[in-house]
């Protein structure tokens, strides 16, 4: 019991009178009359509209200075009439400070009960004491049960969204029951709600009163109505706040999934020592105090809902008094489980081992599967990640079969497959190949055949560093399980040629299979065993194009891998190749390349389409530039150059232009590769551009011997007796640093010049062309000319040139590009101009600007001078011809006229 | 000119303590039904409905008055019918008949917010010291309280297009307060017509309808008689006295001067000042009408009274209702509100 003091005030209507409803009596106290007047009015209920109305009890609230009071009106017939003979109404109202009843809660029904007795009529009377039953919480408890725990959890979330509530169909429920439930939806908020709460067992939905809960026969428009006893969800996922109370609330009551809850006794017991005053326009305090109850009960809801904090959740196992023991055994494991799947690092993982014991108890199989998936997840979803502790704590207690198997079952996606593979295999390599061997990981055996992938990957990953006896192993082991996938694995290791059906299960097992078969035979098989049923089966059309794509590479590998070829083998693989005709032009051009490399000539080249020109120079450079040994890229070198210098694409009508996109980009990655290694390529390709010497134009072989004797000489890989070789050329970039440094030490272009020469550092037609290209705006960024010297500068380097001071060979290439190429650069630099100046649509008149046209005009003029000098010249010629032609006629006809 | 008029007209109520405001509101209804016009009412919201329901059968059922007002109700109802209205030119009228609807938008208040008496200011700060925020003002249109309770009232009359307001005759005459419970409602509407500049040439816009009380009330009845303002309706089979309309503010007038303060006599005049004198209209009514013995049909003067002690404190109704003037102040608002939009 708590002795609570009270203010009173008596509202009604003196019989008899015509006056309206006020305030005929009150306590001498804290509160005047026109206060309590103003209490009650402010709070009033409406009037009320059906015959249970009355008695009614509403509970409301007051403040003055900032200190809460808690009030409640009893009202109630008064059994006599006012002035025109209607019935009066009389309430009586208490209020009392809310510091009495904080520490000592009680409920509206104690409250009412204790003071339902008291009748004060003295006006200016003393305040009134009395005694009003604490708050138990078992009763409150028993009363969410009785009046339907739905409805009074939904009602006392319905109240955090700001609307008032109004429980509907219960106009025959009597007064005490009402007081009761408003106690049970009370009993599940914080008590210091009850500081601005107004609550009435009956109002009346045509005033536009304050009552926050109540019971009605209707609800005002935008009131909450709650059906008595309902079922129904009232609680809208929108009112975010209320929504999320509810589920806190029904989490700490029921718990979830068949595990218990806090449980209504503790959790009104709880909310009942919340004695803070609150605010309803500030409900999230309420769902944080909820919280902050609910203790272990709450991180696990939070858990649940995917929405825990780690942090928090290692609270519970605090040094002093952890509330981990607040939980049931299988919850327990449960925020375990979490833990583990959310651990970061191995000091937190040590503190998970520390409690693991403690809190695994009899059965660990829920925490070694939270185990399995924690280390899926980083093995398979974030291979990066480290498992290696997961594993040790599997050997230490002796579940190291049970784990990798468990990983083995765990990749759901074909993604995280892809992404997992590799570390899967590590760590099967080193747990089973090589550490305690395969025997008694029966399991994890079926999980590999379970997941045939990561047989592909361990065998490749074997492949590398792994030895016979190991394969042997590990095919033994596996054989019981998997004695399809096994045995063409077996037959190459045993250097046997697979059986068509080993074949067939190879290709069944898609490219990793495929290719963990052809990594073996490369490393550990006879390469002709598995490659020539590969070619036959998988190199030609009929082929999937994957399966010919590993086919191709392996065949590359076994070829560097096999530098000495017999010219009859050599023969017969040249032909098997040449017989493969795949539709892909990237892997025809691969075929090309190693038709090269075998030192044949390609058959694709000079016939791809132009529209599958781009990717099969793509493929060509894919294989070109790919890994091969030193002999072999030699041997590639020469044969390419021999071929592409050659006439045999040409005759074919290959595109000159294709065939220098296909050079010029193999010369950029070699390049990149190899440095200095693409200058034979750059050659070419102005070689390239020199005119093709016609085959008629070629001196032809007079005989059988000579015929031989020009085959043996290209077969040397001298190409055509009449194709000139080239010097490696100097670095254009070594040339200009040069000019510039003499230039800088004081010589002038002449002597610049011809130090250039006599040191013979300008050989190349190709670095003469760079460096001309450059000079200019070389010299005025690094010396800091003016333009118009600069200009001289190009000039005069030109000249040297032309006047053969590099040498008659350079100037006669020098004249030959700059013949052929410039005049097509220029061709193609107006067509980009015309690009410009038409913006792109040819169907509208170009657009110059003044200084362009001017530009242009300029250009015309320059070739229009040169070609009418040209035709001049050639004029004079004609002319002189005719006229000679002339004369010999006139002299001959003088010869013959009679002399006389 | 457009002569529909489907116009939603608001109509308020105001009336001291007693002076029968739910008493007419709860008549309503069965005035409707006994009309000899085509009227028909509809509530509007599952409140009005109820109260029409339940004060009918509280009247006609239980033979007593509604309870007393305690707190604000907001109640609304939609009257339905045809009137007649004239149309035309001075030189050629004619009436034509257009659908009439009444939206009747009532605050029921207890009687205390009509003469709810201005606060001093220690008054004022001992009401502001009881630390009421607006925490629930938002929650549904929260109410309650004096104060706002006056000031809802306040918003309800000025936003009205027509009010009826009600004159009991006996509490003037034992209290003479009415002049109290009007004087201070009627500044406050002054007050707010003119910030919303509804004022017409210094008065209030509204229509006035006057409705003299408890005309069944042997005081008010003789008095009427007294006067010689009794007439009878030839169409009305139970022949009930009337007051015929030309004589209804001659019986305000007449009463006011046997009222016991004489302030009464304010009230008239104030209903003179301040609103336009063709918009006023006087009426006496009776909510429970004149006493039928059950076998008769006509009205007799040696047995009228309707309203009986019941052997206690309180009254009763004797007989069946018959309201008195109950439906017509209201349709002669709407048909003054209609004329208006139709000139």
């Amino acid at each position: 019991m708590v002795r609570v003091e009270v203010e009173w005030a008596l509202y009604g209507k003196r019989a008899g009178e015509r006056d309206d409803y006020s305030v005929l009596a009150a306590s001498r106290g804290l509160f005047q009359p026109a206060q309590f007047e103003g209490i009650i009015t402010r709070f009033s209920p409406g009037n009320p509209d059906v015959p249970s109305a009355l008695p009614r009890v509403t509970f409301s609230w007051v403040a003055p200075n900032d200190q809460p009071y808690l009030g409640m009106a009893i009202q109630e017939t008064s059994g006599k009439k006012d002035g025109v003979g209607r019935a009066i109404t009389r309430t009586r109202y208490f209020c009392l400070p809310y510091e009495q009843v904080a520490r000592h809660p009680v409920t509206l029904l104690g409250l009412y009960e204790a003071l339902q007795g008291l009748e004060p009529a003295e006006p200016g009377g003393a305040a009134l004491h009395v005694d009003v039953p604490e708050l138990v919480p078992q009763a409150v408890a028993d009363d969410i049960a009785k009046y339907g725990d739905h409805t009074v959890r939904e009602t006392a979330a319905l109240l955090l969204t700001g609307r008032s509530v109004c429980v509907l169909q219960a106009e025959d429920v009597p007064l005490l029951d009402r007081l009761r439930f408003l106690d049970a939806v009370l009993g599940l908020l914080p008590y210091g709600f009850r500081t601005r709460l107004a609550a009435s067992t009956w109002t009346n939905s045509a005033s536009p009163h304050r009552i926050r809960l109540s019971f009605a026969k209707r609800a005002r428009d935008s009131a909450a109505a709650v059906p008595w006893r309902t079922q129904k969800a009232l609680v809208s996922p929108d009112e975010a706040v209320a929504y999320t109370y509810l589920k806190q609330l029904t989490g700490l009551l029921e718990g979830s999934r068949g595990h218990s809850g806090l449980g209504p006794v503790q959790l009104v017991r709880a909310l009942a020592a919340e004695r803070e005053p609150r605010k309803f326009d500030e409900p999230q305090e309420a769902k944080r105090t909820l919280l902050t109850i609910g203790g272990p009960f709450t991180e696990l809801l939070k858990i649940r809902e995917d929405a825990a904090d780690p942090a928090r959740v290692w609270e519970l196992f605090g040094e002093d008094a952890p509330q981990i023991w607040d939980l049931g055994p299988a919850e327990r494991r449960e925020v375990l489980t979490y833990l583990i799947k959310k651990h970061q690092d191995r000091q937190e993982w040590g503190r998970i081992r520390r409690w693991w014991e403690k809190v695994v108890g009899e059965t660990s199989s829920p925490l070694e599967e939270a185990l399995v998936e924690t280390a899926g997840h980083r093995l398979w979803a974030r291979p990066t990640r480290e498992v290696g502790h997961l594993l040790e704590h599997a050997r230490d207690h002796g579940s190291v079969d049970r784990f990798l198997a468990g990983l083995l079952d765990f990749p759901r996606t074909q993604d995280a497959l892809e992404a997992g593979t590799a570390a899967m295999s590590r760590l099967l390599r080193q747990e089973i190949i090589e550490g305690a061997g395969p025997d008694a990981f029966w399991a994890t055996r079926d999980g590999i055949a379970r997941n045939p992938s990561v047989f592909h990957r361990l065998i490749a990953d074997l492949v590398a560093g792994g030895t016979t006896e190991e394969f042997t192993r590990l095919l033994d082991w596996l054989a019981p399980v998997m004695p399809q996938e096994t045995a063409p694995f077996r037959s190459i290791l045993e250097l046997r040629r697979p059986t068509p059906a080993q074949l067939d299960t190879l290709e069944q097992g898609g490219y990793d299979r495929v290719r963990a078969a052809l990594l073996m035979n490369r490393g550990f098989g006879r390469g002709q065993n598995l490659l020539t049923p590969a070619f036959e089966r998988w190199l030609g059309p009929q082929g999937p194009p994957a399966l010919r794509d590993l086919v191709l590479r392996a065949f590359r590998w076994w070829l560097d891998d096999t530098p000495s070829l017999g010219q009859e083998e050599r023969g017969r693989w040249i032909a098997l190749l040449g017989d493969a005709r795949p539709h892909r032009p990237d892997q025809r051009a691969s075929i090309d390349v190693l038709l090269i490399a075998l030192g044949g000539r390609p058959v694709a080249l000079p016939h791809v389409p132009t529209k599958d020109w781009p990717a099969y120079v793509e493929g060509f450079e894919a294989v070109w530039t790919a890994s091969w040994t030193m002999e072999s890229r030699a041997r590639l070198m020469e044969g390419t150059l021999r071929y592409l210098s050659g006439p045999d694409w040409r005759n074919h009508s290959r595109d000159l232009l294709d065939v220098r996109r296909l050079v010029r980009q193999l010369a950029d990655r070699t390049a990149e590769k190899i440095p200095g290694g693409d200058a034979r390529l750059r050659d070419l390709l102005y070689d390239l551009d020199r005119p093709p010497v016609p085959r008629a134009a070629l001196p032809q072989p007079s005989g059988p011997a000579e015929q031989k004797a020009l085959t043996d000489w290209m077969a040397q890989g001298h190409g055509h007796p009449q194709a000139e070789r080239r010097p490696s050329p100097e670095n254009a970039d070594d040339v200009l640093e040069y000019i510039t440094q003499a230039h800088l030490n004081g010589h002038d272009r002449e002597q610049v010049y011809a130090l250039l020469a006599r040191e013979k550092r300008l050989q190349s037609s190709a670095v003469a062309l760079e460096v001309l290209w450059r000079l200019r705006g070389h010299l005025v960024e690094k010396t800091g000319i003016e333009g118009k010297e600069a200009v001289s500068w190009w000039v005069d380097l030109a000249l040297e040139i032309e006047a053969e001071r590099f040498g008659s060979p350079l100037a006669g290439h020098f004249r030959t590009h700059v013949m052929v190429a410039f005049p097509r650069h220029m061709l193609d630099m107006l067509y980009l101009m015309e690009l410009v100046a038409r913006r792109g649509d040819f169907d509208q008149p170009p657009d110059f600007a003044a200084k362009d046209r001017k530009e242009l005009e300029e250009l015309r003029r320059v070739i229009d001078g040169l070609l009418s000098e040209a035709r001049r010249r050639g004029g004079r010629r004609r002319g002189n011809r005719s006229a000679g032609r002339e004369e010999d006629a006139r002299t001959e006809q003088r010869s013959e006229e009679p002399a006389g | 000119m457009n002569h529909d008029d489907r116009t939603m007209r608001r109509i308020g109520l105001w009336g001291a303590p007693t002076s029968g405001k739910t008493s007419f509101l709860a008549a309503l209804n069965i005035a409707v039904t006994q009309s000899s016009e085509e009227w028909t009412i509809f509530g509007v919201d599952d409140p009005s409905v109820d109260f029409l329901v339940d004060s009918t059968t509280t009247l006609t059922h239980e033979r007593r008055f509604p309870p007393a007002t305690e707190a604000l109700s907001e109640l609304s109802w939609i009257l339905m019918s045809e009137t007649e209205v004239e149309i035309g030119t001075r030189r050629r009228k004619e009436t034509k008949k257009i659908p009439l609807e009444l939206h009747l938008d009532v605050l029921d208040a207890p009687g205390r917010v009509f003469g709810h008496k201005p606060k001093t200011d220690a008054h004022q700060s001992q009401l502001e010291g009881l630390g009421f925020d607006d925490e629930d003002e938002g929650m549904d249109g929260a109410g309650g309280g004096s104060e706002l309770d006056e000031e809802k009232l306040i918003d309800n009359l000025a936003d009205c297009d027509g009010i009826v307001y009600l004159f009991d005759p006996i509490r003037e005459r034992e209290k003479g307060d009415a002049f109290q419970y009007f004087q201070r409602t009627l500044a406050l509407l002054a007050k707010r017509s003119l910030e919303g500049r509804r004022l017409i040439n210094g008065r209030l816009p509204h229509h006035f309808a006057v409705c003299i009380t408890k005309f069944d009330e042997p005081r008010v009845y003789q008095t009427a008689k007294a006067r010689g303002y009794i007439t009878f309706d030839p169409d009305d089979k139970h022949m009930f006295p009337k007051v015929h309309p030309d004589n209804a503010e001659n019986l305000f007038e007449d009463l006011c001067q046997v009222a016991s303060a004489r302030e009464a006599a304010l009230v008239h005049g104030s209903i003179k000042r301040y609103f336009r004198p063709e918009r006023v209209r006087y009426f006496a009514t009776s909510a429970v009408g004149f006493y039928l013995a059950p076998r008769t049909v006509r009205f007799r003067a040696s047995d009228y009274q309707n309203v009986v002690p019941d052997g206690g404190e309180g009254y009763r109704i004797r007989g069946d209702i018959h309201p008195i003037n109950v439906l017509e102040p209201l349709l002669w608002l709407g048909r003054q509100l209609s004329s208006e939009t139709g000139r």
